[in-house]
């Protein structure tokens, strides 16, 4: 009986068709086809309208309003920084005795002008002073109130903050 | 020597047939990580704020709070919470708990005060110049809406912010 076992063994092995082994993926496809649905999901559900840097920490709220496509401002702890373009450095206007930001302002200034000039051309658009403020959890509001008065001064007086959703 | 059973041996020839996975494999392979690069755990949202357009006078120098409604203010200071602008001030101060600022505390003093006025949804915090803006956040969330047994009650929507010099002026 063992003899014989054996033999058939030596048989196996002996033919070159028998001999390729085969691991079965089966069971891998199906933990990779959950994961690849489960991923394709939370791709595409929301398309990525704010984009956080790396070194900006936003504050956590309870809001679950979802987030608009205005312009962008982002404060970090030490500069400002207007649709990708570095405007003011923190530290030239955090104790500044006034609460307009020169440099900020004539930067807005641009976009809101940009914007009612698309407006007076295609009826379609208007200019409704929309902002987004992305700030840094850690600024003083001292800080954000400067900008915020810019803000209102150059007519984006639509602001709305940046948060992440804690649930 | 192999002996088939005339049966068996008819099957032999189509043996256990397998569909080849592997091409599936090299892009499950290459899709999940890029996906795994690709996907976002951090949920963002935003909070709305009212400022009074400077084409509006009026609004600005009440601090665009209608006059029918009342104004509820909230001042934000190092030592905690002071809950002001309505008749009946005999709401005490909500003071820091242990180092951190009560939110849960004030929620539930604003709640009680969105009882007697059901009308109302404006709410102005008036914040003092050194509080950081992650302490504004909560506070904003702890005046737009109180968790009661789980559920969500809208308490006041409309957050305006204000600088706290004029906190003086309200409460005293």
């Amino acid at each position: 009986m063992a003899y014989s076992s054996l033999r058939r063994w030596r048989h196996h092995r002996s033919n070159p068709q028998e001999a390729t082994a085969t691991v079965s993926l089966t069971s891998m496809m199906d933990a990779f086809t959950i994961l690849l649905a489960f991923l394709l999901n939370s791709f595409s559900s929301e398309g990525q309208i704010i984009t956080v840097p790396k070194n900006l920490q936003l504050p956590v709220s309870s809001s679950q309003q979802k987030p608009r496509m205005t312009l962008n401002l982002i404060v970090s702890t030490d500069s400002i920084v207007v649709e990708g373009k570095p405007v003011e450095l923190i530290d030239n206007i955090i104790n500044s005795d006034t609460l307009l930001i020169p440099a900020l302002e004539s930067e807005l200034l641009i976009h809101s002008q940009r914007s009612k000039n698309i407006a007076d051309i295609n009826k379609a658009f208007e200019f409704k002073g929309d902002i987004t403020i992305q700030a840094d959890r850690t600024i003083p509001f001292k800080l954000l109130k400067k900008i915020m008065y810019t803000c209102g001064q150059t007519e984006f007086s639509n602001i709305s903050l940046a948060v992440i959703t804690n649930e | 020597m192999r002996h088939h059973k005339p049966s068996s041996r008819r099957h032999k020839g189509i043996d256990s047939p397998e569909i080849n996975i592997t091409p599936v494999m090299n892009l499950m392979i290459v899709l999940v990580p890029f996906l795994l690069l690709a996907a976002v755990f951090t949920k963002t949202a935003i909070l709305n704020l009212y400022l009074p357009s400077i084409e509006d006078p009026s609004a600005a120098s009440s601090g665009a709070v209608p006059e029918e409604e009342i104004a509820i203010t909230v001042a934000i200071t190092k030592n905690g919470f002071k809950i002001g602008g309505i008749t009946d001030s005999t709401i005490p101060d909500i003071l820091m708990a242990g180092g951190k600022f009560d939110y849960a505390k004030l929620s539930l003093q604003l709640k009680d005060i969105k009882e007697k006025y059901k009308t109302s949804d404006s709410i102005v915090l008036l914040v003092e110049p050194d509080v950081d803006y992650d302490s504004i956040v909560h506070t904003m969330d702890a005046s737009r809406e109180a968790k009661d047994n789980g559920k969500r009650i809208s308490l006041f929507p409309n957050v305006s912010l204000a600088d706290s010099i004029i906190v003086t002026e309200i409460t005293e």
